[in-house]
């Protein structure tokens, strides 16, 4: 309508032209990002990301305690959303990998084993150390500083500076640090292969910290490495980091066995 | 001033009637015990320092306790028989599954940077996390009516544990740390399942492994299975278990109420087993010389002898040797027939005269251990495999 009307006018199969300009072809590579771009925009205004957050917290916080099948129509009801918001949340869940459907079809979310640990911390190495060098010259040297600052007084404080505190600056490391990657398919293999980060959380949630204080330090280092732009000498202490944190994670996870499994939402059934 | 009350949490397996009152009795302060089945002990001394002073238990739970920061390092040189505490197979001649990474040798030492590990790492008196104290290898036990079933060739397996054969008459203990290594071992030996490292399980070995069981489960092919000692010698006097895996304790409390069982010598090898002592977290003070004391006391003679009279080794053999007769050396130790009747625990008779203990002498026992023990690097999903086990 807007282009019979003659607002707009077709620019060679890419879409329109507002006004007098001319049109700019665009290679299929920028078109596509354009429009993947596009879609992104387009989800964050959707009813599913409203009720996305808490689901994927309430799925992931239970994977080191068992297999768990998930209601679609019970999801619904809880959230208080249409089933075919509850369906979409679920497809979204299982393109990060966090849950799958099985071979009746039902949603379920798979323990995390050993396994799980060992081969997503391996990915990690491979790929955060290359993201860390890719968004460091993107990095906004105040945050750093700030970072930094944090994490030398939870050092100095430790371990009075606490779970929240240690949790919210491995969120820093981890997510913000790469959160302005522009390959957001590294983005996105990233954030699936973190799920195990969800083990020393919970286990901070139960037991003390004595052990987070050798990662904490290296996490000084390697803030500091990016802000006098030693990028490579950052990228290897980080790739050491997530090799040394290994051990730790699985130890943590074989102490989360003893813990009776928690309270589960009324849409989420243990299967063993 | 009055002595704080030591508090102890453990297993029946070492902390008997008769353990419990020779502590007593040597010790000058009051001591609590508290007995509990396996996993409840691990899982209070994970989750409850503050209620306990000192751990009795298993080695393969050392790692857990010490990364939730439950225990606290014990000071070696504050154990005056340190230099003579061996670890099980690590006696002169004997080779065995000690080397092994779930072997209790593995995680002993305190690093520099916090964790456990195989070795001393620095100067001075080592620190520990648990201190080692007694030691056995196990396997199952069955009724001698069952060798009227068995061919004469047929040699002591581990399948015996899934055999048909005696279909509903098998019991296990509900410690998965014990009973999922010696199921493994089960059916490797029956050719159920393709088992590569039965103290490492996979994903596909523990999913093929429980897909056997809960079949043989629900066929039922086990009768009840027991929590602690005392629980698996009723079971096993009566008529509905014949064959199952059972503590040494639990065999010679049985032979000594006339109960005529065979303990086996598997043509697999033994599941070896490593008990110790933990400190609290918590402890400190005055509570601490207590703890101590107790941790001493355990490397003495008297400890030592009421555990070999249930049939375990000790962590320092010179003291024990100095307090059993040479009959009962010689026949716990040294695998020779006894040359008199035996006393077992509670005044009874565990071992006739002219009796051999099965497997022989110490060093060819322990140098059959196949397997340990263990909290495996699955043993999350282990665990939750083996609860869906027990419930159906």
């Amino acid at each position: 309508m807007l282009a019979e009307s003659g607002l707009i006018r077709p620019a060679d199969g890419q879409g329109y032209i507002v006004g007098e300009g001319k049109a700019k072809p665009l290679s299929a590579r920028e078109l596509h990002d354009i429009l993947d771009d596009a879609a992104h925009e387009i989800d964050r205004s959707a009813s599913w990301e409203r009720i996305y957050a808490s689901v994927s917290e309430e799925v992931t916080s239970l994977l080191p305690f068992g297999t768990y099948r998930i209601q679609e129509a019970e999801l619904g009801d809880h959230h208080d959303v249409s089933r075919t918001v509850a369906r979409e949340v679920l497809w979204r869940l299982m393109d990060v990998r966090l849950i799958e459907k099985d071979r009746k079809s039902h949603w379920i979310a798979g323990q995390m084993t050993a396994r799980v640990v060992r081969d997503t911390m391996e990915m990690r190495r491979v790929l955060e150390p290359q993201a860390l060098a890719n968004v460091a010259p993107t990095l906004d040297r105040s945050w750093l500083e700030s970072l930094a600052r944090r994490i030398d007084t939870a050092i100095a404080s430790f371990p009075t500076c606490g779970a929240a505190e240690i949790d919210a600056i491995e969120k820093d490391m981890f997510g913000t640090m790469y959160a302005g990657l522009r390959n957001t398919r590294m983005l996105g293999s990233i954030r699936r292969n973190q799920i195990a980060l969800i083990v020393p959380r919970l286990f901070r949630q139960h037991f003390p910290v004595r052990d987070d204080f050798p990662a904490l330090v290296s996490f000084g280092q390697i803030v500091r490495l990016i802000g006098a732009d030693a990028i490579e000498a950052a990228m290897i202490l980080l790739r050491t980091q997530i090799e040394r944190s290994e051990p730790l994670v699985l130890a943590r996870l074989r102490v989360l066995s003893i813990l009776p499994p928690p309270t589960t939402q009324p849409y989420i059934i243990a299967v063993h | 001033m009055s002595c704080p009350t030591l508090r102890i949490i453990g297993t029946g397996s070492t902390l008997t009637k008769e353990l419990c009152s020779a502590a007593r009795a040597d010790l000058p302060f009051p001591i609590e015990f508290e007995i509990l089945d396996g996993p409840s002990c691990m899982r209070r001394g994970v989750l409850r320092p503050d209620t306990y002073d000192i751990y009795d238990q298993w080695f393969y739970s050392l790692d857990v306790l010490w990364t939730a920061g439950a225990i606290q390092a014990i000071d070696t040189g504050r154990i005056k028989r340190w230099s003579e505490v061996r670890l099980a197979g690590q006696m002169p001649g004997v080779a065995s599954a000690a080397g092994q990474a779930s072997a209790p040798s593995a995680q002993l030492f305190v690093q520099r940077d916090g964790t456990l590990g195989a070795r001393q790492d620095g100067d001075g008196p080592p620190r520990i996390g648990m201190l080692p104290t007694t030691y056995n290898v196990d396997s199952f036990a069955y009724g001698r009516e069952l060798l009227d079933d068995v061919a004469p060739d047929e040699m002591e397996s581990w399948a015996w544990l899934l055999d048909d054969r005696w279909h509903g008459r098998c019991t296990l203990s509900l410690d998965p740390a014990g009973s999922a290594v010696e199921l493994a071992l089960a059916a490797r030996a029956a050719g159920l399942v393709d088992v590569r490292d039965p103290d490492d399980l996979t994903i596909e070995e523990i999913d093929a492994l429980f897909q056997v069981l809960m079949s043989l489960k629900r066929r039922g092919h086990f009768t009840r299975f027991w929590g602690t000692s005392e629980d698996s010698v009723a079971l096993m006097a009566g008529t509905n278990a014949v064959i199952g895996s059972l503590w040494s304790p639990a065999y010679y409390s049985l032979r000594g109420m006339g109960r005529d069982i065979v303990y086996a010598a598997p043509r697999e090898g033994y599941r070896g087993w490593h008990s110790g002592l933990c400190l609290s977290s918590n402890v400190e003070g005055e509570k601490s010389e207590a703890a101590y004391a107790y941790l001493n006391w355990w490397l003495e003679g008297t400890p030592g002898a009421i555990m070999a009279r249930q049939g375990y080794y000790a962590s320092v053999v010179g003291t024990i040797r100095e307090t059993l007769s040479q009959a009962e050396w010689d026949y716990w130790y040294e695998g020779k027939p006894a040359a008199e009747d035996l006393p077992g625990l509670s005044s009874t008779i565990a071992v006739r005269r002219g009796e051999i203990r099965e497997g022989g002498n110490y060093m060819n026992r322990v140098a059959r251990i196949s397997a340990w023990s263990t909290v495996m690097p699955e043993h999350n999903y282990l665990a939750r495999r083996w609860r869906e086990f027990l419930e159906l």
